[in-house]
């Protein structure tokens, strides 16, 4: 019994520390949906960088939203942009398999400065949306656009 | 008896002519109406109504002049100048309620956006003058229409004129597309603006016409006077 309870304690306490260790990181991110990625360089540098990934990356980028001078409009002085990215292979796959997909792809990778002054790029990663299909295509698909988006936004921060 | 009577003293042709143009003035005001109504996209409403729209005007005013119906000319000139002018003063009070935050958003960019369909991307300078250029031949078209129905009339009618169109306005789809409610009754500092400014340009529209306006009659005044 004494032996039980030990071994009981030791998970409790391995669990709550890695809750803790977690937490940080969860908080950086600022939004359990969207991931954030801190960037090196100006808004209009990271979104250069980035169209210049996503060709070398296999996608394309399929539509730009200039929130910045849209908002401009209601008298808001902002620095953001998104573009939307995504291939026509991916699509026809995911859209093959449910024609709902627009909901999460193009993917939109919004690059926007925050109040600290520091570039973030965001985005949600596909596989968060597509999951409520449960559909194993899709989710085969958006698991691999996860790890296309990460590692291009991944290279961001160190250049 | 009396409709009959007056219909023979006027002059027709001037008549059918003055009909023409205030149908085509009355074009560009409503294509913005139209477009936040969900009827169609600016852009479309512009080229296949206002454009043409324009081209009759122009045409129509050329044929006035030829044939000579003096009354008409001097109207529709007078009417559009007067109008271009009292925008003017209408975005002088515009301008400075929307800097000052009195304004959800700044209409004539987001009339140029809508016209050159580039609202994703954001105004340009292309956007801007486009969208200001309506503003204006907006406020061009409710001077020749009030010019041409009314001819020459005291201040007075120049600002129950601009209060009407300020009204109609804040009853119109725009506002209802800017969120705020009712006539703006959410941000009370729009319709509050929205009145100054039509109030402006009524003034100035009222006086300028009463000033370049030659002849007191309206619509369905014969161009003698009789």
């Amino acid at each position: 019994m004494r032996k039980k309870l030990s071994k009981m304690t030791w998970a409790v306490l391995m669990l709550s520390v890695g809750m803790l260790i977690s937490l940080p990181s969860v908080a950086q991110a600022g939004s359990a949906l969207a991931v954030q990625v801190k960037a090196a360089g100006s808004v209009q540098d990271v979104i250069a960088k980035l169209k210049s990934m996503v060709h070398k990356n296999g996608m394309m980028v399929m539509g730009e939203l200039h929130q910045g001078k849209v908002m401009s409009m209601v008298g808001l002085s902002i620095e953001s942009e998104s573009i939307f990215v995504g291939n026509a292979t991916v699509g026809k796959k995911l859209f093959s398999a449910n024609s709902g997909a627009g909901v999460a792809v193009p993917v939109r990778i919004n690059v926007y400065k925050d109040v600290n002054g520091s570039t973030m790029v965001a985005y949600v990663p596909p596989s968060r949306v597509l999951a409520a299909y449960h559909n194993p295509m899709m989710d085969k698909v958006a698991g691999m656009l996860d790890g296309k988006l990460a590692k291009m936004t991944g290279m961001l921060g160190g250049m | 008896m009396q409709l009959k009577a007056l219909m023979q003293s006027l002059n027709k042709e001037e008549f059918l002519l003055s009909l023409v143009i205030l149908a085509t003035a009355g074009i560009s005001p409503n294509i913005f109406v139209a477009a936040q109504a969900g009827i169609a996209d600016m852009k479309d409403l512009a080229l296949w109504l206002l454009i043409p729209a324009i081209i009759i005007l122009i045409l129509a005013l050329l044929f006035v002049y030829l044939r000579g119906h003096t009354r008409l000319v001097n109207r529709v000139l007078a009417g559009a100048a007067a109008g271009v002018v009292a925008t003017v003063g209408l975005e002088a009070v515009r301008m400075y309620s929307f800097h000052h935050g009195g304004m959800p958003g700044d209409l004539p960019r987001l009339m140029g956006v809508l016209l050159t369909d580039q609202f994703m991307v954001g105004p340009s300078s292309f956007s801007d003058f486009m969208g200001y250029a309506y503003h204006y031949w907006n406020g061009a078209s409710f001077g020749i229409v009030f010019a041409v129905f009314l001819g020459r009339k005291t201040v007075l009618w120049g600002v129950a004129y601009g209060i009407i169109i300020g009204t109609i306005f804040l009853m119109s789809p725009p506002v209802d597309a800017l969120g705020i409610g009712f006539m703006g009754k959410d941000m009370p500092t729009m319709p509050l603006t929205v009145y100054i400014a039509h109030l402006a340009y009524g003034g100035i529209l009222g006086w300028l016409c009463h000033r370049w306006v030659r002849n007191e009659g309206w619509l369905l005044t014969s161009s003698n006077g009789s």
